[in-house]
């Protein structure tokens, strides 16, 4: 038997690809990229602007290492269109820190070990960017609720959570955030 | 060894305190580079066709269509990489591609390099393989049973044997059917450990760069080249050991870079078939070549927790000893020996402490199937008989009316000891992980008293630091690490060492600090890249900590001497009298003449020259037996858990909500507290998804279609989310092992262990309900509640007095007339 | 099947900016269009290369797809409209409330983010012989490989198989039809309005499609009536994890209650048939009455009358006639 193809495959070419300029706002620049219509987000993110720091886990939507903030909703840039990015705001995890230094959560995820490996951690970061912005002093059930979409292979979460609530208190101003390990 | 002896935590300044890791921010700030994150000039994409059919013969391959498709730039198959390999020296059985026999639904059979993603799939659907199918061995009883009147997995090396087996060991210590005979009581079941996989949040992912030409020669004169891979690996060195024989590239001419790893969990501890294919697409195209795995493909990587079809017999007497034990197990191996053969030792011998046995006799046996290679997955061969033992243990302490946590002291090995199969045994901290877990989780007035639906489960286990022998025979070093001081006090670290997560670039980089007296920013840690950096075997077996830090003390403590030596000169005092500590070189009898420590850098490169120096460990040798076997399960260090899990069991659906898990863990000495807990904490999150919810599947033979992976995606195989991870509390037990790093023992794959037995012991505590096949996911533990209906014991237990008299229970209040 | 996936093939993209510009492209490029609500389940079709459409038409551009809007007699809410919004409506949770925890027990917060309401009802099933592209009755094929002899079934039907035994995945489609939801949909010819339970459609009626919705037609608001606000709901979903993933069973339950016993209610479970069940017999039998422990029982035995095991899935009748039993108990 010979191994079929599934139907239409061979009818595929990147060659035949209908490329759209599309208008994106990353991290406050905007770019104006040409894509193929198919693209996602994430694939425009990661190889046409070189944000390499949104991560492909799985690419289905299923572990939430691509999530990034679309209009300031953690969104799985894996399975969003690209052109449904126009006119929005695109927020990456290089787009957290600035120029004074790394966004409160990011100093407090590397103080209290929230990253082992690092591979969920930039999706984990937008959705807890998201959460803090909804809600300052999140309680565990509220960040547990916030994290139920993004997959954590390493640390059993609890790191995770310790980071978040120390980022809330340092952000409120209320405590440094070595504090609250 | 004297690293020990000194270190009391006081004398510490680094180690033992809660650090950022050298990586941190990184990480935290996207800056990190993990291998899909690199870019090369001119990169195509790779892609590997493979088989849609679990077994099958290669009758031909046709790539002339997919080789002429516009943008594929270079079309492999297995005949261009016609040399087999394996991890382990004695079982070689695979080629990067199959040459003339698939063996798994996924084996790959042909790859091709194109300018993009797209072209490269369009052009595998025009690759042509012509098969001719075979009878697949699924379960791995009829693979044992098989008579060769069809195809074995693989050919059999001699005639007459059954080709489906990779390995048998058959090991017997003491009077086993004896002392078997002889106890006053006996436990007996069979038990099912259903395969896990990893699942790395990061697929595999690899580069190659082939490079001709530039005045490398071969051993001949010929003009070659150089190979560069990247790769998610968690064992460069074997890679490139291996990288340099399947390809018949002078090891010299083979550079293997290791950017950072987004998880491994020993899914990415041997080479699979993306990096043998981007090296050789490289050579074929002369373009840098890029393979990322699809989540699908992970899945068919594989290399996960063996599915173990288990029996047990254990025997005890009436005053609580064990007397003897005795297993029959058949690992379920998949289409590869993978380490395997690592694998049906470790079944059995990595059983024989925290406990002691009196007798042990282990029958293992383990067979290819049709299906992905299973490997080694953190807790590597123990996690499954753990399992099953652990629960025999609480079958026993009911049995013998006490507390199944008493049960397990007084079976205590005890420290400076050897196990019955003639491991060493040094420090052990177990009974204070029993205490710790015992104290945290209100044992002694919760335990069979909570109730009916919730209850408490305990479970101990060990684990290695490390394998005493390289996967290879050689006597050289197991780690080694580089140091080198410049003038600006800053101290560079080369190390060959795996980061995967764990944190040993931080563990060396702290070490260089401790023994130095620098600050620890004034570290840099090179890492990842055989051309510069020493050798070091790899993350797995739980040896980085052990061998990695033993190494780098020795390499810090060589520039620490010529450093005292020289200041002491300058000063006329005894070396051993200046300190170097908090950035400054001190005098110990008069800490005010000080000096920075760069100035005693400074002084020291003028007396001595360049500062540099290299480090090393390898493990003792007399730490096993002699039998055949007896150096497998031997490690320099072993560490101790014990886990108190609480549950909740809802009777009318089936489901089991882990509440929390207590992990006490004897790591010997904590040399980054939060890094510790974190292994504990992950390593217990991963045994309770395995507990509760993660199987490795495959569809059995219907319309053909036999061997398929059920559920190749993050969404289909279940790991556990925020919401379904119990709460976690590490409880840190330090026993100072006489020859860790300061003492320091693994952390990284020991605290898995017990997860899964302490739920299944906390289940019956809850309901009366014994749990023996994995996953408690609602569907089955329904199915053991209704048993349990039918046979009128779904009830608490009763409390163990401890005096032979089992006690009714307050809280044993009858269940629910739910069906 | 051992093909080498998630790369999407190219298609066309429509981007209409209102509902009579996307029917008229729908009626245009007929079984040839895909309809992109949140387009979730879509990119996960579309990177398996098992769907392939040519024409790709995306709602996100319509406007009056989106929203919650008070009407005369109760709610309106727009079929384009976020889960999220749903969950976090002040007048879904106090008014509805079993509406907004239908819609928090969906997927993860992102996916609820992206996905509507709308696709959420009218999504595809999940067995995984369909979902993987084998040539299924659903997927045009003749043979069921879910329900032969050793297949893998745990998550499949045990009521109303019909060749097909693969189960209506919606965790909001129950708690439409315990509030007696009613369906707009509209192609270029007219409106039709459904009531929830019609909507959804078993293998008997077409194996091919979840919904009565045909090419052309769009499903473009979903009404919820007045009569049901503020009644006693109940809402409990039974699955392997805690998030992201799909029920083995549900049950949304709305309950009328005066003087101590149950006037109305209509109960609906989802993950045992291939449509979300009504339990009709059940809710007549319990209307009248107390809710006592008897009757909870009596309504468990009675919603599970004629349900049939396949080979893995037997756990399922206990579980939904506990499940129903639980929610009788919540009733007064």
């Amino acid at each position: 038997m010979t191994l079929q193809p599934p139907a239409g495959l061979a009818t595929l070419s990147a060659m035949s690809s209908t490329s759209e300029i599309v208008r994106l706002t990353v991290n406050g620049d905007n770019h104006a990229v040409g894509v193929p219509t198919h693209f996602t987000l994430l694939e425009t993110l990661r190889y046409v602007l070189g944000l390499t720091g949104s991560k492909q886990g799985c690419d289905k939507g299923d572990c939430g290492a691509c999530t990034v903030l679309v209009d300031g909703q953690p969104t799985l840039a894996c399975l969003t269109p690209v052109w449904e990015a126009e006119g929005k705001q695109v927020l990456t995890v290089e787009g957290l820190a600035t120029v004074d230094g790394p966004h409160p959560l990011q100093d407090a995820f590397d103080v209290h070990g929230a990253a082992q490996c690092g591979f969920c951690t930039p999706g984990i970061l937008c959705s807890a960017a998201a959460l803090l912005q909804r809600s300052p002093r999140p309680t565990r059930v509220e960040i547990q609720e916030a994290l139920a979409g993004n997959l954590c292979r390493c640390t059993g979460y609890t790191k995770i959570y310790d980071a978040i609530e120390a980022a809330a208190v340092a952000q409120a101003g209320d405590g440094s955030s070595q504090a609250a390990g | 060894m004297s690293v020990n002896e000194r270190k009391s935590q006081s004398d510490l300044k680094l180690i033992g305190t809660s650090r950022r890791k050298i990586e941190g921010l990184d990480k935290s700030t996207g800056r990190a580079v993990y291998t899909d994150d690199i870019v090369l000039p001119g990169m195509l994409h790779g892609k590997i066709l493979r088989s849609p059919h679990p077994h099958a013969r290669i009758l031909s391959i046709d790539t002339s269509e997919a080789a002429a498709l516009p943008g594929v730039h270079g079309v492999i198959t297995g005949r261009d990489m016609p040399r087999v390999y394996g991890i382990i020296p004695w079982t070689p059985d695979e080629y990067p591609l199959c040459v003339d026999r698939v063996r798994y639904v996924g084996d790959g059979v042909a790859a091709v390099a194109a300018i993009d993603e797209d072209t490269a799939i369009r052009a595998l659907a025009l690759i042509r393989v012509e098969y001719e199918e075979l009878p697949a061995f699924l379960d791995p009883h009829a693979a044992l049973a098989a008579d060769g009147s069809s195809p074995y997995v693989h050919d059999a090396k001699k005639d007459g044997w059954n080709g489906n087996i990779t390995k048998r060991v058959h090991l017997e210590f003491g009077e086993v059917d004896g002392l078997m005979d002889a106890s006053d009581v006996l436990v007996e079941d069979n038990y099912f450990f259903e395969g896990t996989t990893h699942t790395p949040i990061e697929p595999h992912c690899a580069i190659g760069l082939w490079q001709a030409g530039g005045g490398f020669q071969d051993a001949d004169g010929a003009t070659t080249g150089k190979l560069t891979v990247w790769s998610s690996t968690q064992v460069p060195h074997y890679l490139h050991r291996e990288l340099s024989q399947v390809l018949g590239v002078d090891q010299a001419h083979v550079r293997v870079l290791q950017p950072l790893v987004g998880g491994a969990f020993g899914g990415k501890s041997e080479p699979f078939d993306l990096e043998f294919c981007v090296a050789k697409l490289s050579m074929v195209t002369g373009r840098p070549v890029k393979i990322l795995y699809t989540r699908e493909e992970v899945f068919y990587a594989h290399r996960g927790r063996h599915p173990f079809h288990m029996h047990y017999r254990t025997g005890a007497t009436t005053d609580g000893k064990l007397t003897s034990v005795d297993a029959k197990i058949l690992l379920d191996g998949g289409a590869y020996a993978s380490f395997g053969l690592v694998t049906a030792y470790y079944s059995g011998q990595l059983l024989c402490a925290p406990y002691a046995m009196p007798a042990y006799r282990f029958d293992s046996t383990r067979v290819y199937t049709n299906k992905p290679a299973c490997g080694p997955k953190r807790g590597h061969g123990s996690v499954q008989p753990r399992f099953a033992f652990e629960v025999q243990m609480d079958r026993l302490a009911e049995k013998l009316d006490l507390d199944p946590i008493e049960f397990r002291r007084r079976n205590f090995i005890g420290s400076d000891t050897r196990t019955i199969n003639e491991l060493r045994i040094t420090s052990n901290g177990f009974l204070e992980c029993l205490d710790a877990v015992e104290r945290a989780s209100g044992w002694r007035d919760r335990f069979r008293k909570l109730p009916f639906g919730r209850g408490l489960g305990i479970a101990g286990s060990t684990y290695i630091s490390g394998t005493n022998y390289p996967i290879y025979p050689n006597e050289m070093p197991q780690s080694a690490v580089q140091m080198q001081i410049d003038r600006s006090g800053r101290v560079a670290v080369f190390s060959g060492a795996s980061e995967i997560g764990q944190g040993c670039d931080s563990l060396v980089a702290s070490i260089a600090a401790e023994e130095l007296g620098v600050p620890l920013d004034y570290v840099r840690v090179m890492r990842g890249d055989t051309d510069f950096t020493p050798v070091d075997l790899g993350a797995y077996s739980s040896r980085v900590t052990f061998m990695l830090g033993n190494a780098a003390i020795d390499a810090a403590t060589k520039l620490r001497k010529m450093v005292q030596e020289a200041v002491a000169a300058k000063w006329e005092v005894n070396p051993t009298e200046v300190l170097l500590a908090g950035g400054m070189a001190m005098w110990s009898s008069d800490t005010e003449r000080q000096m920075p420590i760069k100035d005693a850098f400074n002084i020291a490169e003028s007396m001595f020259g360049a500062l540099g120096s290299m480090g090393s460990y390898n493990t003792p040798k007399d730490v096993h037996g002699e039998y055949r076997g007896a150096t497998i399960g031997a490690s320099p260090a072993y560490s101790f858990t014990a886990h108190v899990a609480e549950v909740e069991v809802d009777v009318e659906s089936g489901m089991v909500e882990v509440k929390k898990i207590w992990v006490a863990h004897d790591c010997g000495r904590a040399l980054n507290p939060i890094l510790v807990e974190g292994q504990m904490e992950g390593s217990a999150y991963m045994g309770f998804g395995e507990a509760l919810m993660e199987e490795q599947v495959y569809k059995d033979a219907d319309h053909g279609r036999a061997g398929l992976l059920n559920a190749p995606s993050l969404l289909d195989y279940r790991i556990p989310t925020s919401l379904d991870t119990p709460e976690l509390e590490a409880l840190i037990v330090e026993s100072i092992d006489p020859e860790g790093p300061y003492g320091a023992k693994e952390a990284g794959e020991g605290p898995l262990h017990p997860s899964i037995p302490a739920i299944a012991n906390a289940i019956y505590d809850a309901i009366g309900v014994r749990m023996t096949r994995l996953p408690f996911s609602a569907p089955s533990v329904w199915k053991k509640i209704a048993e349990a209906r039918t046979a009128d014991t779904l009830r608490k237990p009763l409390v163990p007095a401890g005096d032979g008299t089992l006690t009714d229970n307050p809280a044993r209040t009858a269940p629910a007339g739910a069906r | 099947m051992a093909i080498i996936r998630d790369m999407i093939p190219d298609f066309d993209l429509f981007q209409p900016a209102s509902v009579d510009d996307a029917l008229a492209l729908l009626a245009e490029h007929g079984r040839e269009a895909w309809v992109l609500a949140g387009g979730l389940d879509s990119y996960d079709w579309f990177k398996d290369r098992i769907k392939r459409p040519k024409v790709v038409v995306d709602l996100g551009g319509v406007a009056e797809l989106n929203g919650i809007r008070e009407v005369e007699g109760g709610l309106e809410i727009g079929a384009m409209t976020t889960l999220t919004e749903i969950v976090r409506d002040a007048r879904v949770r106090s008014q509805y409330p079993l509406l907004a925890d239908a819609a928090e027990h969906v997927a993860t917060p992102q996916i609820r983010n992206q996905g509507t309401l709308g696709g959420n009802a009218a999504q595809d099933t999940r067995c995984w012989y369909y979902r993987s592209g084998w040539p299924c009755y659903r997927a045009g094929g003749n043979t069921c490989y879910a329900s032969a002899p050793k297949a893998m079934n745990r998550e499949h039907c045990i009521i109303g198989r019909s060749r097909c035994v693969a189960v209506n995945p919606s965790d909001t489609a129950p708690a439409l039809i315990a509030l007696d939801a009613k369906m707009i949909v509209r192609n270029e010819r007219r409106p039709n309005v459904y009531d929830a339970e019609d909507f959804f459609i078993g293998p008997s009626t077409d194996i091919t499609r979840m919904t009565v919705m045909k090419p052309g037609d769009l499903l473009t608001q979903i009404h919820i009536p007045a009569a049901w606000a503020n009644a006693n709901f109940y809402y409990e979903k039974i699955r392997d994890r805690g998030s992201w993933d799909f029920q083995l069973v549900s049950v949304a339950a709305a309950f009328q209650v005066s003087g101590g016993t149950i006037s109305g209610a209509r109960i609906a479970v989802n993950g045992v048939a291939p449509y979300p069940l009504r339990l009709e017999a059940v809710e007549r039998m319990v209307i009248g009455t107390e809710g006592d422990e008897a009757v909870a029982t009596e309504a468990g035995e009675l919603s599970v009358l004629g349900a049939r095991p396949l080979r893995h899935n037997d756990y399922k009748i206990p579980m939904m006639r506990n499940l129903v039993r639980r929610a009788i108990r919540s009733a007064v």
